[in-house]
């Protein structure tokens, strides 16, 4: 080093590392949130391109879901929910049905689209089906929250103040949401087929579990907290929110890709 | 320019493709191979459908899968097994595929208009897909993959169900393509190449085992290509390619490693690209 160079003020490790870090922060691009997400991709499609090809999937869907519920309602006019087990086997049916609108037109477009081949069109595009498939659960998800809402809220009026349409709407977005979320990383980790029979087999075995344990369910029910059990359905529903948005941004295979190093080899499991 | 970098796809313990090294420049690639040998797995790769088990495939330095939209944007993919709705006319299909690639909805309907005049289909653009022939939904296929006008273009086995008249209509909407994009081509129907590719990519036990134009990989078997009646038995040293009808008469074409005599009945013929798929690929 001549006598110039040291005259010059470098700066020290400290601001290096933060000018560094600015750098990068600013350069690195932004990671779109869910609603940037959706509103993106409705704006660039539009609500009719975001089913292309499914709305029949829809409409069987909806039409399905009106049929089961339409069979809770005949079903919380009768005597039986009078007693515990009743009461209780009730609201295991509750837990059974709410995901059932989302699961239907899940499932049925995911075979739709395997059916008609469409699936390695759709994924070469330049928009990613990862986010428009993202968008997709969000808004059949959305409309089953509206679905069971109702639905829940009627159910609760009809079958009297025992268990309050709190705890009802409760149980209802609880198993939407966790079911979601289930189906989401089954379908994140396993194929199809497999991945359409996971969750509804799990669902069963769970609502079979409830349904031999009804009178005990709903003195707990009964016991907990009406605004705790809402409160727990909404957090389920705020990590399904927050789970879709990291499966509309990437993709397993996607991660595990990039974590290889420059030699091939993989620097770390891939989830 | 799109580089294969060393790409390796293993699936389940079977290694489909092993260390292929390839370069894709402005021109027709035509990659050539029997049923299995790798050609739709590699072409899933280039079209970012499977991920490499081990290399990097990178368009003009930056690797695709990284590239993420930026690299698809760019691409148009015709798969081997086109899908579609059966109950969306050609013009809704291609609207939906344009909004998909990012093609404003103005822009879209004049290049629909265009790309339907391009493949035939103008006149039934409005009708039900689920009439229409195996030909008429590839031809659908094609035009869905030209949207975009993209600068590279992937097609998996795309004369698939053409007939002739469509096949040669293909050939002509490939070669004018080819002037300023890279089209990658595969198939097992050698003559769609002979005309069109400026280079083949033949592979064979999961490796490229040649890549180079039409006339020098035909080149090599010049002087030894010979025709003669059926059912004259094979010499030492040659090997039978296949049969040829001519009229009511039916003539061998074989491969001789030794200069044989012309006469009447035994006559010299050049080379063509079928020729060269038989003797690398026959057993």
């Amino acid at each position: 080093m001549n006598a110039n160079d040291e005259r010059i003020p470098y700066p020290d490790s400290a601001k290096r590392n933060a000018s560094i870090g600015m750098i990068v922060v600013r350069g690195m691009p932004q990671r779109a949130g869910l609603v940037a997400s959706v509103t993106d991709v409705v704006r660039a499609l539009g609500i009719r391109n975001l089913f292309f090809g499914v709305w029949d999937c829809v409409f069987v869907g909806l039409i399905g879901a009106a049929c089961v519920w339409g069979l809770m309602f005949v079903g919380a006019g009768g005597s039986s929910l009078w007693s515990d087990v009743g009461l209780g086997r009730f609201c295991v049916l509750m837990f059974l049905v709410s995901p059932f609108l989302y699961e239907c037109v899940h499932l049925l477009i995911m075979f739709k689209e395997r059916d008609c081949h469409t699936l390695d069109v759709l994924r070469a595009c330049k928009w990613s089906f990862r986010r428009i498939a993202a968008v997709r659960m969000l808004t059949f998800g959305a409309v089953s929250v509206v679905l069971d809402t109702a639905c829940g809220i009627g159910i609760a009026l009809m079958i009297s103040a025992r268990v309050s349409a709190m705890t009802i709407l409760g149980v209802s977005f609880s198993s939407l949401f966790l079911f979601a979320l289930g189906q989401l990383a089954v379908d994140a980790h396993c194929s199809w087929p497999v991945s359409a029979a996971i969750m509804p087999a799990v669902w069963l075995l769970v609502s079979v579990a409830g349904w031999w344990f009804a009178a005990e369910l709903v003195v707990w029910l009964e016991r907990l907290p009406s605004l705790v059990c809402l409160g727990i359905g909404i957090a389920a529903g705020i990590l399904y929110c927050a789970s879709l948005n990291r499966y509309g941004a990437a993709s397993l295979a996607k991660a595990s890709y990039r974590a290889r190093g420059e030699h091939g080899q993989a620097l770390r499991p891939a989830f | 320019m799109l580089t294969v970098e060393h790409v390796t796809k293993t699936f389940s313990g079977t290694t489909v493709l092993r260390d292929i090294n390839l370069t894709f420049e402005q021109g027709v690639y035509g990659l050539l191979a029997p049923n299995g040998a790798g050609k739709s797995t590699l072409m899933k790769m280039l079209a970012t459908l499977l991920f490499p088990t081990d290399g990097s495939i990178r368009w003009n330095g930056e690797d695709i899968i990284a590239m993420d939209e930026r690299y698809r944007g760019i691409l148009g993919y015709l798969p081997q097994d086109f899908g579609y709705y059966p109950n969306y006319s050609p013009r809704q299909f291609l609207r939906y595929i344009a909004a998909l690639q990012g093609v404003r909805h103005a822009r879209a309907d004049k290049r629909i208009e265009r790309l339907l005049g391009l493949v035939g289909l103008s006149d039934v653009a409005d009708k039900k897909m689920k009439t229409f022939s195996g030909g008429m939904v590839q031809r659908v296929g094609i035009a869905q993959a030209l949207i975009g006008e993209p600068q590279l273009l992937i097609l998996d086995e795309p004369t698939a169900g053409l007939d002739p008249k469509e096949r040669v209509r293909f050939r002509n909407i490939i070669h004018d393509l080819s002037a300023d994009r890279i089209v990658i081509l595969s198939t097992h129907i050698v003559s769609d190449l002979e005309t069109i590719a400026g280079r083949i990519i033949m592979l064979k036990n999961a490796q490229v085992l040649r890549c180079d134009t039409p006339a020098t990989i035909c080149a090599e078997l010049e002087g030894h290509m010979w025709e003669m009646p059926s059912g004259l038995p094979l010499g030492e040293g040659q090997k039978l390619l296949s049969e040829v009808q001519y009229g009511t008469e039916t003539r061998q074409r074989i491969y001789s490693l030794q200069p044989l005599t012309a006469s009447e009945r035994i006559a010299q013929v050049a080379p063509n690209l079928e020729d060269a798929f038989l003797m690398i690929y026959g057993e």
